[in-house]
């Protein structure tokens, strides 16, 4: 099954091209905005002053992406980023789908930007899923927790009630004078530093539940940062409070996320989001886990495809199609598809909406 | 019109308190500009406004999706000023039906707040508008905003409110 997939929901502007076959993902292309000249696709001259970047984007990429525009391209469903995000940013991908789904009749998958978060590390790896899963999504924008009982089957466990992980990066580096984004400046800096030099809090840590806090975390930063005597304030220093930081943020992640896999008795752990592309991070889940539950699959995703893309979205779409039909409902899906298909794994071109606080769970 | 009045804000639940007490005051079409360093307050402010209004959802920081917006439950608000906050001019409209919190943090050109459809929503009579980090966007800023700067205390836990309005 080839996927074509959207997203549009926050920043970037993203499409792929996926093959789906028996529970596993390939990916067969991939473009986001910035890669490609779209100034020059749209004839040199953007209106800046009007400027909603990703409609001046979208059309050019996946034009760029599948070729050839006129004719029906040789894909079975086309995923689009439905929410949640900027109502703005969605709606510009979601109508851009619901018109190719309809000029096309191609059928339509509305997908969670966090479920794709949740399917990035299934990309273009042979081992299907093994369910009870747990993921772990950390980025700029979020941090949760979801217990996924089966393909599409969530509950939210977990999520913080303030800063998400990676705000919490991109602060307490601005504090530290390290710029942004903060995640890789942090990380880079915490390489030199003593991560036991200064004695941060643990939010929510000791509190039995998978929630999380952060705003906490970046307060107590500024506080001890501002206590340290100015001539001390040399570049081991910073370096020390960079690693302290990143200690405290992964040790929290980390065992809320483990405390829960038990709980829940999950078979499969799956991580995904912009954090996830900290070394730390990576390390101390890989190995607490090895300690911990040894039997626990944990599965991350390559690094590419821990920021936002499109590659994700259509690997979540694959498997919200493949689930819900067998072959040969899909030929019945495609001669019904006029009237637009309602089953479960395919939204009606005519009723997809973009859903800025769209709840996976 | 008052100017430079300071509240100090004791602990968390003082600083719901005064969310609450500005939440009274609101009737729709208020933009809130709340400035104030990193851990300051301000979206402690805005959980405090947020709850006061019978918003359920959980406030999380904006700062990445640079917007979000609440229902409000218009049963569960706080309804009409009990204690108005000097200063305040109450507007025609009576009910507030949703809160729109906005970060201009990542913002580098008040544009990008404009392309995400932050007008729409400033010229709401319904709706009122938090912007955190509003002195980085202050060309988007309406006279009549309310300005609210946040400081640090003398110690951890205490804060101060400085009113413009």
């Amino acid at each position: 099954m080839r996927i074509l997939g959207i997203e549009t929901s926050c920043d970037e502007t993203a499409v792929a091209l996926v093959e789906g076959k028996n529970g596993r993902v390939r990916e067969i292309e991939s473009l986001v905005a910035s890669q490609i000249d779209i100034h020059a696709a749209y004839g040199g001259v953007v209106p800046e002053v009007a400027a909603r970047e990703h409609v001046h984007a979208i059309i050019p990429l996946i034009e760029t992406l599948l070729g050839n525009f006129r004719t029906r391209p040789n894909i079975d469903a086309i995923a689009v980023t439905a929410g949640p995000g900027l109502f703005s940013s969605l709606m510009v991908g979601v109508e851009t789908a619901k018109a190719l789904a309809y000029a096309w009749n191609i059928p339509l998958v509305r997908v969670n930007h966090i479920e794709g978060h949740l399917y990035s590390s299934v990309i273009n790896e042979a081992k299907p899923l093994k369910f009870p899963a747990i993921a772990l999504i950390v980025s700029g924008g979020h941090t949760e927790i979801i217990s996924v009982k089966k393909h599409g089957q969530y509950k939210l466990v977990g999520r913080t009630r303030d800063d998400a992980a990676g705000e919490a990066f991109d602060k307490t580096a601005q504090t530290l004078g390290l710029g942004y984004p903060g995640g890789p400046a942090i990380s880079k800096a915490a390489l030199s530093g003593d991560s036991g030099a200064f004695d941060l809090p643990r939010p929510m840590l000791k509190e039995d539940n998978f929630d999380f806090s952060f705003a906490g975390l970046k307060t107590a930063v500024l506080y001890s940062w501002r206590n340290q005597k100015p001539a001390t304030k040399n570049q081991q220093l910073v370096s020390d409070m960079a690693a302290s930081v990143q200690a405290a943020i992964v040790e929290v992640l980390v065992q809320k996320t483990f405390r829960a896999a038990r709980e829940l008795k999950a078979k499969t752990l799956v991580v995904g989001g912009g954090v996830i592309a900290n070394d730390a991070l990576r390390a101390a889940l890989l190995s607490r886990g090895k300690e911990e539950l040894p039997k626990l699959d944990i599965r991350m995703p390559q690094k590419k495809y821990t920021t936002d893309n499109a590659v994700m979205i259509a690997a979540a779409g694959y498997f919200h199609a493949a689930s819900s039909s067998s072959p040969r409902d899909q030929l019945r899906a495609k001669s019904r598809r006029t009237r637009g298909s309602t089953r479960a794994g395919f939204t009606q071109w005519s009723k997809i909406k973009a859903d800025p606080n769209w709840e996976l769970v | 019109m008052v100017t430079g009045k300071k509240i100090i804000i004791k602990s968390p639940k003082e600083m719901e308190k005064f969310a609450a007490a500005v939440a009274k005051n609101l009737r729709g079409g208020e933009v809130l500009a709340l400035t104030g360093e990193l851990g300051a307050g301000k979206t402690a402010f805005v959980k405090g406004l947020a709850k006061a209004l019978g918003i359920s959802a959980v406030v999380q920081s904006p700062t990445f999706l640079l917007m979000k917006c609440y229902r409000v439950n218009p049963d569960a608000s706080s309804g009409h000023a009990a204690s108005p906050i000097q200063g305040f001019v109450h507007r025609p409209s009576s009910i507030v039906h949703s809160l729109c919190h906005v970060d201009a943090y990542r913002i580098k050109d008040e544009r990008e707040l404009m392309n995400i459809g932050l007008q729409e929503h400033l010229a709401d009579p319904a709706t009122v508008t938090a912007i955190e980090w509003a002195d980085r966007v202050v060309g988007l800023i309406p006279d009549d905003a309310i300005w609210i700067k946040f400081e640090h205390g003398s110690d951890s836990m205490e804060r101060i409110a400085v009113l413009n309005i």
